[in-house]
């Protein structure tokens, strides 16, 4: 079964990155172009 | 979470309301990530931020959930996110978050 | 025929056992103004002397346990407790207390740091008749009777010093200057401890090794977390002379290298590039402690019940000199660097940092022996939720190496047994960072155990709030004679 993609276009982003994970900067090019605006963005860093 | 982001997300939500923000989660492990997603959900479970007590209830997906993984430009996806995918526990992240959505 | 190919010619740690510093950790400070009551939880939390010295990751970080130990012992390792406390220490001991923070009005030319009179007579000739402490101990620091200390302890800004949990203050520690943020006695008691631990690092140095004399150091590179300033220059440095004049090295000169946690490995690089121009022989890289890192997950470790397992100031420091025929070489063709383009992502990061200096060696991955990068104890981060720090990034590794196809898919999981190491270090960045292996990675060389060792660090730039990347540095250090 093929999920639905969620819709962001028109919605304020948060985007809250973590280094060993997923960094926000990452988060925000491959979210690029789906018509959300990065309200906050952060990466932690746990150590 | 770190109490500065509680606080800067308690504004936005206060501003935009629910249904104008998403919250994307790049947490590494299924703690990390159940933490953030309570935290923007039902409140701040270490009850010391800003956002204890307080059920802003904002929709929030990790970016491996398959909702979020469908909306993503499959070549970005792939040069961006899948190799980060392979080497964290994205299923357990997946199901800990649809575990929690759930009840 | 000696040349100036940069070896590493010795390497050594240090432990300071610090549980009533914790509370001056940046968390503990934070939670104890905002929560009073936090302190008396605090201190029930904190273990003594004996039980550190008897925690295995200690034994491992002084080198009385080897790191293939902690594969071997289950986790969590807080409550198994070795009976005895190790025995010997190949790498350098672990520092009680009472001592450190007598050091540390030792190393304070200002006197901000006063004692208690009593307390200085009671430590002073303890500090004189260690080999290791005395060289250290030769300036009297400032004393205070015990009327003067109460006085002291009522201005604005100054933070009491214990010894030993609960009981009288020790001493006192008085801010620099009312009006300059970077001289308050906060920043300055962070400053100390980094220069004490250091020094006490470059000392374990020189007891351990042979042929480094206090007066053959000519540079050291400090690589540690602190920032050394004023109001008009905050971070000017330079931590690095201050640690070689406190250490006795009158020869020798200091340069700070600054890079979040990677610091330690541009350190050596730069001091293995010294050696081999000639600009300088003998070089100590030296990574002293970091007081803000105490107590970092203590809330959760008192919310789980279990000890406040970052009650230590952790400093390592590593000679490079020219060859001597034996000692393991810095191979300086293959230091991995993080270009900007790479961006923030780790697997990104690891193709940078260790793939491509492979490739340029055109070895396989086969060919190496060890890899190493941030050994933070599990013990301290798992039961905070952050998960085991060491796993996380060999799993990210090898599934970076599987991707670019240099190992199977099927060998992801078992990479860091291979080629990995357990973590077992204080989460102290910078040396949690590669760099606390050094000592275990001489002496597996030296029993021929290993061929060679890829040291890899990691920099969270973004905590400072200037860019959004990372940074990182690789440095393959082999056998000598291959």
């Amino acid at each position: 079964m093929t999920a639905q993609p969620i819709t962001l276009n028109g919605k304020k982003l948060i985007i809250l990155g973590e280094r060993d994970g997923v960094p926000a900067p990452v988060i925000e090019q491959a979210i690029a172009g789906l018509g959300g605006e990065v309200a906050y963005a952060a990466t932690q860093c746990f150590v | 979470m770190d109490l500065e982001d509680q606080g800067r997300i308690k504004e936005l939500a206060e501003e935009f309301g629910k249904d104008g923000i998403v919250v994307l989660l790049g947490a590494p492990t299924t703690e990390s990530s159940q933490v953030q997603f309570e935290t923007v959900t039902t409140g701040d479970p270490s009850y010391a931020g800003p956002l204890a007590g307080i059920e802003l209830g904002l929709p929030a997906y990790h970016v491996f959930e398959p909702h979020v993984k469908a909306a993503i430009d499959p070549d970005q996806y792939a040069e961006n996110i899948e190799i980060l995918e392979m080497g964290l526990d994205a299923d357990a992240i997946v199901d800990a978050l649809a575990g929690m959505r759930a009840g | 025929m000696p040349t100036n190919r940069p070896v590493i010619r010795g390497a050594a740690t240090s432990l300071a056992h610090t549980p009533t510093l914790v509370r001056y950790g940046s968390k503990p400070f934070r939670e104890a103004n905002a929560r009073p009551e936090f302190l008396a939880e605090l201190t029930r939390g904190l273990w003594g002397y004996d039980e550190a010295c008897r925690y295995l990751p200690n034994q491992v970080f002084i080198g009385s346990q080897s790191p293939a130990r902690l594969w071997e012992v289950e986790q969590p390792w807080f409550d198994k407790l070795a009976e005895a406390d190790g025995g010997d220490a190949p790498f350098g001991h672990i520092m009680e207390e009472r001592r450190f923070l007598a050091l540390l009005a030792c190393a304070d030319p200002f006197k901000h740091v006063l004692l208690r009179e009593r307390f200085w007579e009671e430590m002073g000739p303890v500090l004189a008749e260690s080999p290791l402490t005395a060289p250290l101990a030769s300036a009297a620091p400032a004393l205070l009777t015990d009327a003067q200390l109460d006085v002291a302890l009522e201005a604005s800004g100054s933070l009491p010093l214990f010894a030993g949990g609960e009981g009288a203050p020790v001493g006192v520690v008085k801010t620099g200057h009312s009006e300059d943020e970077a001289l308050s006695a906060a920043v300055l008691l962070e400053n100390l401890c980094c220069k004490v631990s250091g020094a006490l690092a470059v000392h374990e140095l020189l007891d351990h090794v042979d042929g480094l004399g206090v007066s053959d150091v000519d540079l050291v590179l400090s690589c540690s977390e602190e920032a050394v300033g004023d109001r008009y220059q905050r971070g000017g440095g330079n931590m690095a002379k201050a640690i070689t004049e406190f250490a006795g090295c009158d020869l020798g000169t200091g340069i700070d290298i600054k890079d979040f946690c990677a610091a330690p490995i541009p350190a050596m690089v730069i001091g293995a590039s010294l050696v081999e121009s000639g600009v300088f022989e003998n070089v100590v890289v030296v990574g002293g402690g970091s007081l803000p890192k105490l107590g970092m997950k203590s809330l959760y470790h008192l919310e789980q019940g279990i000890p406040v397992l970052e009650d230590a100031l952790s400093a390592v420091a590593v000679w490079i000199g020219r060859d001597d025929g034996r000692s393991p070489t810095v191979n300086l063709q293959a230091v991995g660097r993080h270009p900007v383009k790479a961006g923030a992502a780790l697997d990104k990061q690891f193709r940078e940092l260790v793939l491509e200096p492979l490739r340029r060696l055109e070895w396989g991955v086969d060919r190496l022996d060890r890899v190493v990068t941030e050994l933070h104890n599990p013990d301290i981060t798992v039961s905070a939720k952050a998960g085991d720090v060491a796993a996380r990034n060999y799993k990210m590794m090898a599934a970076m190496l599987a991707m670019a196809k240099e190992i199977d898919r099927s060998d992801i999981a078992s990479f860091a047994r291979a080629k990995g190491v357990c973590g077992y270090a204080p989460t102290q960045g910078h040396i949690a960072s590669g760099f606390v292996y050094v000592p275990h990675a001489l002496r597996e060389m030296a029993a021929g155990a290993i061929r060679n060792c890829m040291l890899v660090a990691r920099a969270s730039l973004f905590l400072g709030q200037m860019t959004e990347l990372t940074d990182g540095m690789s440095v393959l250090i082999e056998r000598n004679g291959g």
